[in-house]
């Protein structure tokens, strides 16, 4: 019985992975684009939850859509007025000019709110828990496993049903081609960036209730991030959503089995073995 | 051919002037060593900041160099260097307090060991395209960041491990600062001198034909599995041998300032910002930044204890951008332009 419940708990963690990790593929299968700062928005998001519960007490969940507005509009102007001389030039480029963003954003976060670690406290309403038989679900966990599900799904109708999808996977396909037949590619990448970085800015929303923020918590969760887009496959964003859950079980049973210390270098060392085995990840690599 | 062109200062000498060249060299290296020794001699005359700044510019200096053969020459980004500075920290000062074995042995056992750690993280990453190698490296450098939490009955935990100040030669533990100057600035010079060899031999070639284009490179039989493995390999085993002279200056270690993320990063800034692929860039990235960021550390550090953060991060990006070749990059045009310039009034 306890390894269903530690299964469950890894599905659980997935469902905050996906959101990240949906946005990285997005962002690097469409745009090309290794984003390093995708951490630090979710940093962000989590501060910016932090804050408008502390300063206008309201819950969470119900701040989400101003966030996810907020981090959309953040992401298309780091888009705008920084990220985009890059597009184009290479992930060695975009890795140290996204590295250099997010060193400004920690920084930031460090001088604005200092170092120590910061939740939204205790009690409240984050701590119910659904009990099925001798399994126990937190309610939190649970409605992020959903929200992301919801949102995964929702990106990929949109992506497969919807004029505009189809742009977005001709750009993903060959972005010469596509701006051939007439797509805005340059406002496609724009759009891109914003969801992308409104993706994170869920999981920041998501995140907070469970987890306290602090401001380098951003490289550990990208590092995780690439590692789950690794596996699923660079730009699958179905690939992106299985991957999160198989990473989530794989750090629960790694903690339960070995040492909850260990989990994340459990990760690690599956991510080497998906470079030697299937450096291709599980999915095709095509958006959606 | 941009393929072949070479980043050293005086690799792409023809036979003729290879006479100059040795000059060239010999006054490169006498030049050198010369500033480590005035250093170390400022350092023994100075106030305890001054000497603390000029060894942390020359250990600094002497990463972002070991960290430049991989993640410059042969344009692989570590983001993982952090490991191997832990590495080569943790194994000489582990071997010293615990078995007494002298950190000069300790320093060689850590060399060999980071490369070896180097050469074998290159095998899964190398031979795919992309980013897959940062990727990885960061892994590496991370898990090693946990196992040294989880290993506490070896590396102290968060604890630290202390090193006990016992002034010898042997020891490798020195009672003033100019020895220390000496100390990394000759580390810093075995490093250098490495880089140079490496530029100057075919080896350096080889690297930049595969940096600039991997599949041109292969097509003209330059095996980059290969070339890139040895880069990884001395670049790992070098950052290792930094961490041993860290460790034996400061004489206490501890995960987060033998084995954070930060270090990695610092590597990459200095590399990025004195000119990526140059020999002497990541010198110059930290003969600039480093005495920066102390000051303002030491200014600022009270009510802004992040802000050297936030100026490396922002002058990372704008020399990214508009200077991909760096300090030494823009020193380089500016030069070539008043030779080209003094060219033309003679032939006027």
């Amino acid at each position: 019985m306890d390894i269903v419940q530690v299964v469950i708990s890894g599905l659980l963690l997935g469902g905050i992975y996906a959101l990240l990790s949906v946005g990285v593929t997005l962002v690097l299968g469409v745009v090309k684009f290794v984003n390093f700062a995708q951490g630090e928005l979710l940093m962000i998001g989590m501060y910016a939850t932090l804050v408008i519960y502390t300063g206008l007490s309201l819950h969470p969940y119900l701040a989400l859509p101003v966030i996810t507005l907020m981090m959309f509009a953040l992401g298309a102007f780091l888009h705008f007025g920084l990220l985009k001389w890059t597009v184009g030039g290479g992930h060695y480029i975009q890795i140290v000019v996204t590295l250099g963003l997010g060193l400004v954003l920690q920084s930031l976060a460090q001088l604005i709110f200092g170092g120590n670690f910061q939740s939204l406290g205790e009690g409240k309403f984050f701590d119910s828990v659904i009990q099925i038989g001798q399994i126990y679900i937190s309610v939190t966990r649970l409605i992020t496993l959903i929200v992301s599900a919801i949102v995964t799904f929702a990106l990929i109708l949109v992506l497969d049903r919807t004029l505009w999808g189809k742009a977005v996977r001709a750009t993903a396909m060959d972005q010469g081609a596509a701006q051939l037949m007439g797509i805005k590619v340059k406002r496609i990448y724009l759009v891109t960036m914003g969801i992308g970085s409104a993706l994170a800015g869920i999981a920041g929303v998501m995140l907070m209730p469970i987890y306290p923020v602090y401001p380098t918590i951003g490289t550990q969760m990208l590092l995780i991030g690439f590692i789950i887009v690794t596996l699923g496959g660079l730009g699958s964003v179905v690939g992106a959503f299985i991957g999160s859950l198989i990473v989530g079980v794989i750090e629960a049973l790694a903690g339960y089995w070995i040492d909850s210390a260990m989990s994340s270098v459990m990760v690690y060392l599956f991510f080497i073995i998906i470079l030697l085995v299937r450096p291709q990840g599980i999915m095709k690599g095509d958006v959606a | 051919m941009s393929l072949i062109m070479n980043n050293s200062h005086n690799s792409t000498k023809t036979a003729e002037n290879s006479f100059g060249g040795i000059k060239k060299q010999v006054l490169i290296w006498g030049t050198t060593v010369g500033i480590i020794l005035i250093l170390g001699f400022i350092s023994s005359k100075q106030d305890y900041f001054i000497g603390h700044m000029i060894i942390m510019t020359l250990v600094w200096a002497a990463l972002a160099s070991a960290w430049n053969i991989v993640g410059g020459m042969a344009g692989q980004l570590s983001l993982g260097h952090m490991g191997f500075f832990g590495i080569g920290a943790y194994l000489s000062t582990i071997l010293y307090v615990q078995s007494g074995i002298s950190p000069w042995l300790g320093l060689l056992i850590g060399i060999f060991a980071g490369g070896l750690v180097g050469f074998l993280i290159g095998i899964p990453t190398f031979r795919l395209e992309g980013s897959y190698y940062s990727l990885a490296t960061l892994a590496l450098g991370l898990s090693l960041y946990q196992l040294s939490f989880k290993f506490s009955g070896l590396t102290g935990g968060a604890t630290g491990l202390s090193i006990p100040f016992k002034p010898s030669f042997a020891n490798m533990t020195f009672s003033s600062l100019w020895q220390y100057a000496i100390l990394a600035g000759g580390y810093l010079i075995i490093v250098l001198g490495v880089c140079a060899y490496i530029s100057a031999t075919k080896l350096g070639f080889q690297l930049a034909a595969v940096r600039e284009d991997a599949q041109a490179a292969q097509a003209i039989g330059v095996n980059s599995m290969r070339v890139k493995l040895i880069a990884g390999t001395i670049s790992g085993g070098l950052a290792a041998g930094v961490g041993t002279v860290y460790a034996q200056y400061i004489l206490f270690i501890e995960p987060h300032s033998a084995l954070g993320v930060n270090i990695a990063i610092q590597a990459v800034v200095l590399s990025v910002v004195g000119g990526i692929g140059y020999v002497y860039g990541p010198v110059l990235g930290a003969i600039v930044l480093i005495p920066l960021s102390q000051i303002i550390l030491k200014n600022f550090g009270g009510s802004a204890p992040s802000l050297h953060i936030l100026i490396y991060g922002a002058v990372v990006i704008f020399v990214a951008l508009l200077a991909p070749k760096g300090f030494l990059g823009i020193l380089r045009q500016i030069s070539n332009r008043i030779s080209k310039r003094s060219k033309a009034e003679q032939n006027d």
